[in-house]
């Protein structure tokens, strides 16, 4: 039987009614919305001079040659991207179709930025994780972005296949989100790569110790949670650059300002009825006065 | 699935049950948003009580995530409401999931133990407002919606999109990639793989609602989001639907080179 047909007038009216309070919350809810995607974009469009677009083009013409990627007719556009806090000049390509292809996004230097291979990929056949490191190799070269040593290599669903980073170390430390990220489909075919680069500050002149730090997180976390701080076991700490944020009512950064800075990183594994709701949080610790400089929460 | 599949079921029971009430509505109210579609309706949960209130920790990220979803799915046409605190409650959400085209949550998730069906199923805790959070089970999302069909459904939560996931079954989408919505139809389900880190499904949230509500569709605004820089260097999500299909609420009736 068709499904209206099993519709009986009782539930076609109790639709009706729900069908207005939908519209009275959303009406509601439109008030307080965010503007991220209406009016304040995670990323806007400048305008980009004519020199600077032909440029761009031929640039990314040969990022494509290198990395493989089919031609076709070529778009460009100069980006203003708050999420990574840069600008780039985006090429976007379409094949005769009018398809989009690929994506390259080209720094105001001509430095690479990303590229991205667009489409469903298929194959069977499968690279190993020392093929897959030699291809990312090869490809970060051909991009002519920094590739140097060996890269963690990790299976990503969300690549299709494989996941490869070079971290970008600084004074021994890593900063995080930074380096170089290659994707791989399964069969090693390129999928794509990013570089980035964010402004750091000093580093301390005397970085306190890993026992100093352990002591703050604890201490910290003893303060914070309480009678559940027991079930919260630490799982490791390390220096590591962080971009300060304001989890843990750390004091925020001044708006627009992506400096990283030297922090111990504690982490925390949650077990017991604290498991429940949060599986991990991070502490970050500023490395010289250890004060709270924000964290993350894993769920 | 098949298109004509989609359209069969979809067009049948929106007349009567949305667009008529929801355009009258609409038209007595002076509600309508430019490009609505009324009667595609989307729910948005996102639980921020268990990641403020219960953990300490003075995050405001889950309430920025439910923000941009109800933006996002505005924006892609689908009557869009949005839930937290005691308003977003498991019997709520089973209540509405019947009617939903998209559907949204960020909560604690895992592949619970459900003691009634004698097995694991993926599921996500309700806010509820406190910090005695029920699960809401896969099966019991399945059984309520009877296997209708859904157009968006992003799940926020850990292990959403793990291999062994049951939630996309229970929004009859099955955990299949397919070049285009003329083969898998307007569908596009995006979960994440293991445990993540807030500032990292934030960040990529971000990208993808940006590149989607900016026409790139499904697929490529998952390749941009993945493409992004992550805090965390296994940062891993997964999507299974329609690679070219623009996102936007109802049956597939509009056809372009990224969308179909």
């Amino acid at each position: 039987m068709h499904r209206f047909m099993r519709l009986s007038f009782r539930r076609f009216v109790a639709i009706t009614l729900a069908g207005l309070a939908v519209l009275l919350v959303s009406a509601s809810a439109s008030n307080a919305e965010s503007p991220l995607v209406a009016d304040e974009r995670a990323t806007r469009q400048l305008t980009l001079p004519s020199t600077a677009s032909a440029l761009a083009l031929d640039r990314a013409a040969a990022v494509r040659r290198a990395l493989g990627l089919p031609v076709g007719v070529a778009t460009v556009r100069r980006v203003d991207d708050t999420i990574d806090h840069a600008t780039y000049d985006e090429i976007i390509t379409t094949n005769s179709t009018g398809q989009q292809t690929s994506v390259v996004q080209l720094n105001p230097d001509g430095r690479l930025h990303a590229a991205i291979a667009l489409g469903l990929h298929r194959s069977m056949a499968t690279v190993d994780d020392a093929e897959a490191s030699m291809r990312a190799a090869a490809i970060a070269r051909a991009a002519d972005v920094t590739a140097a040593g060996k890269p963690t290599v990790a299976h990503s669903a969300g690549a299709g296949g494989w996941l490869l980073t070079w971290p970008r170390i600084v004074a021994g430390a890593a900063v995080r989100g930074d380096g170089t990220r290659v994707a791989l489909w399964s069969d090693g075919t390129f999928h794509s790569i990013t570089e980035r680069t964010a402004g750091l500050a000093p580093a301390p002149s005397t970085p306190a110790g890993p026992a100093a730090a352990a002591e703050a997180a604890d201490a910290f976390v003893s303060a914070r949670f309480g009678p559940e701080a027991p079930s919260l076991d630490v799982n490791g700490s390390t220096l590591a650059w962080v971009v300060p944020n304001d989890l843990w009512n750390a004091p925020p950064p001044e708006s627009g300002d992506r400096t990283a800075r030297l922090a111990w990183v504690v982490e925390y594994r949650a077990h017991g009825s604290l498991a429940e709701r949060v599986v991990a949080i991070e502490l970050w610790l500023d490395a010289g006065s250890l004060a709270v400089i924000g964290g993350d929460v894993a769920e | 699935m098949s298109p004509g599949r989609w359209l069969r079921r979809l067009l049948p029971p929106l007349l009567p049950t949305a667009i008529l009430p929801a355009s009258l509505l609409a038209g007595m109210l002076s509600l309508a948003a430019a490009g609505a579609a009324f009667g595609y309706q989307a729910s948005v949960d996102s639980n921020e009580t268990a990641f403020d209130v219960c953990d300490g920790s003075s995050n405001d990220t889950p309430a920025k995530m439910l923000a941009a979803a109800v933006a996002a799915y505005k924006a892609m046409g689908y009557s869009t409401a949005g839930f937290t605190g005691s308003d977003f409650t498991r019997a709520r959400t089973l209540n509405r999931t019947d009617d939903d085209w998209g559907f949204y949550v960020h909560s604690h998730g895992d592949y619970y133990w459900n003691a009634d069906a004698g097995r694991r199923y993926t599921g996500f805790r309700e806010d509820s407002g406190d910090c005695d959070q029920k699960v809401v089970f896969s099966n019991e999302i399945r059984d309520a919606r009877a296997g209708r069909q859904s157009n968006l459904i992003f799940i926020s939560t850990c292990h959403a999109a793990d291999s062994d996931s049951t939630m996309p079954g229970a929004f009859a989408i099955s955990k299949a990639k397919y070049d285009s919505a003329a083969s898998a139809g307007p569908e596009f389900y995006v979960g994440y793989v293991g445990v993540q880190w807030d500032s990292d499904e934030w960040d990529f949230e971000r990208r993808f609602w940006n590149a989607l509500t900016d026409g790139s569709g499904t697929g490529a605004a998952f390749d941009r989001a993945m493409a992004g820089s992550f805090d965390h260097s296994y940062f891993d999500a997964d999507w299974w639907g329609a690679y070219r299909w623009s996102g936007k609420a109802g049956p597939l009736t509009v056809s372009c080179p990224n969308c179909a």
